[in-house]
């Protein structure tokens, strides 16, 4: 080996990673080189300073454990329709109705193309086309009818998917989401909602309720039933009609038609005007906010040097903040206003994670 | 089966799992690369912001694995995307900063943008300071390849071996990019003595 090319070689040298064949050669021109000795150190303390330069951006402890509950949460819709698949099989099993019930249903029925559904109680016959009793050889396929006897009730739990309801006159289908306490009426038109409410964190969203609509519509009467203390009122509202529109009433103003995708999420401003915000991507909302909080976690910093600033000589602070009164304000503003978007996106977080698992489904003749 | 070392994932396969379903399996690639892009990300952003963007960078690609077309090359499609992730943030920050009439006319404002520049103190440790940032600035301008390549090394500690069957790569393929890497290295940082 020469000096040109223990100089190429000098770092794998140093990390021990030079190939075998060559350890030798490098070896024995070493001994003979005091040049490429030094070449051999400034390696190695090079490498020691990339490693040192390096070491200081690394991954925070725990990284990956907070990135995975992020990643949980977003792969948690698309797993949850994997489980009833399994839990389907087992529960139609149990299904007692036949397509004589028929005759007798109360006249309503849930009509779903691609959703998962399992019973949870009550009987629920497939009204076909053909009429057929539920079961591991006979699952739900797009364009099935359910239907339930008379007087009688029945409660499906779904799993994504499309939800659409066909309504006979005097009946209601509630619709509940028990993790999240959304609640609908739904009285004819498709939806499918997610949501949440109970609770008194400030940014939950309304249970909704009071559903009344013609063909193709839904209108969801926006009632805020946990107001946070401190009275801000209406917070967030998460609703997503899947390929329809849903007409929004929120209390005190007018109604308005608002075509919403699944996914889509409108937001309802929690100052006194409750303006209604146009459909957004729950995803390119969350997008929004943490932009806003990241500049906003900035303004943060930026006004502590300030403060520090201020505390180390009154005359150089800027002026509008020359006053220490002023500057706490803003501290204290900026704060804040980061809790509160800190608090909208653990919402969004929460809705993502479980807005799209799973929604109860109560079929229930009510008399009116 | 041998009972001795476990078998190595590559990316590959690791990819392949998620794809199929097996959302754990991300796990093991956020694990192989969390230094890789959160490497990437301080250089390109302001410290407090690293953290977020390098989350922002492994969920993007969680979302996006079904269009890499190269399983193989999992580690660069990465940085991509983390490249994309901090344009992005920056496109925003300048957005708010528009909006800041008040902070873009104050001497502060400038505490916003990550600081890039040395510290002007004559002591040994700045010194020391703008040495890494010099070495960190010169990596940063390596092709992804050798990037990888040595963040692999010299961050997560592991032999060419081991770099060699994550990526799905030969040996000397990894050995070769190692010592072209320190070679651009060096170089640069001659040209910037």
């Amino acid at each position: 080996m020469n000096c040109e090319r223990f100089d190429e070689h000098a770092e794998l040298y140093v990390l021990g990673e030079l190939a075998p064949e060559l350890v030798g050669e490098a070896d024995a021109h070493l001994a003979d080189c005091p040049a490429c000795c030094q070449r051999a150190e400034a390696a190695r303390r090079q490498l020691g300073a990339l490693q040192s330069a390096l070491a200081s951006h690394r991954a925070s402890d725990g990284f990956a454990e907070r990135t995975m509950a992020r990643v949980r949460a977003e792969a948690a819709p698309a797993e949850a329709k994997a489980e009833p698949l399994r839990r389907r099989v087992l529960r139609y099993a149990a299904l007692a109705a036949a397509a004589a019930l028929l005759a007798a249903m109360a006249g309503y029925g849930i009509l779903r193309g691609g959703s998962m559904a399992w019973l949870e109680s009550g009987s629920v016959a497939v009204a076909g086309p053909p009429a057929r009793q539920l079961g591991a050889a006979s699952p739900l396929a797009p364009g099935d009818v359910l239907a339930t006897p008379a007087g009688g009730s029945a409660t499906l739990a779904l799993a994504g998917g499309r939800l659409r309801v066909a309504m006979a006159p005097l009946t209601v289908v509630r619709i509940m989401d028990p993790r999240t306490g959304t609640a609908l009426q739904v009285v004819s038109g498709e939806v499918y909602c997610r949501g949440s409410g109970g609770g008194s964190a400030p940014m939950v969203a309304c249970p909704l309720a009071n559903v009344a609509a013609g063909p193709g519509v839904v209108s969801l009467h926006v009632t805020p039933e946990h107001a946070p203390p401190g009275g801000t009122e209406g917070t967030m509202v998460t609703l997503a009609a899947h390929d329809g529109a849903a007409r929004v009433i929120v209390q005190g103003q007018g109604a308005g038609a608002v075509p919403l995708e699944r996914g889509q999420v409108l937001t309802l401003s929690t100052d006194r005007r409750r303006r209604l915000s146009a459909p957004v991507p729950i995803e390119r909302l969350r997008e929004l906010l943490g932009a806003e909080r990241r500049a906003v976690m900035a303004r943060h910093g930026e006004l502590e040097l300030r403060w520090e600033a201020l505390l180390g000589g009154p005359g150089e602070g800027p002026p509008l903040f020359r006053r220490a009164g002023e500057l706490q304000e803003a501290l204290s503003q900026t704060r804040a206003l980061h809790g509160e978007l800190e608090r909208r996106l653990q919402f969004l977080d929460r809705c993502q994670a479980e807005g799209q698992r799973v929604l109860r489904v109560v079929l229930r003749p009510v008399t009116r | 089966m041998d009972d001795g070392e476990p078998t190595p994932v590559s990316d590959a396969a690791l990819v392949a799992d998620v794809l199929e379903g097996n959302t754990e399996a991300f796990g093991e690639l956020v694990n192989r690369y969390k230094n890789l892009v959160a490497s990437f990300v301080a250089a390109r952003v302001a410290a407090m912001e690293v953290e977020d963007l390098a989350q922002d960078t492994f969920l993007r690609a969680f979302r996006m694995l079904a269009s890499l077309r190269d399983p193989a090359a999992f580690s660069s499609w990465l940085l991509g995307i983390a490249s994309h992730v901090c344009v992005d943030w920056h496109r925003s920050r300048r957005r708010m900063a528009s909006l800041d009439d008040e902070g873009a006319q104050e001497p502060g404002a400038d505490a916003l943008v990550p600081h890039r520049s040395p510290v002007e103190r004559p002591d040994a440790e700045a010194e020391q300071q703008e040495a890494a940032r010099l070495l960190l600035e010169s990596l940063d301008r390596l092709p992804e390849a050798y990037r990888v390549t040595l963040v692999l090394k010299h961050m997560d500690g592991l032999s060419c071996q081991e770099i060699a069957e994550r990526q799905g790569l030969a040996l000397g393929t990894v050995t070769s990019r190692l010592a072209r890497a320190y070679k651009l290295l060096r170089d640069r940082l001659k040209r910037l003595d």
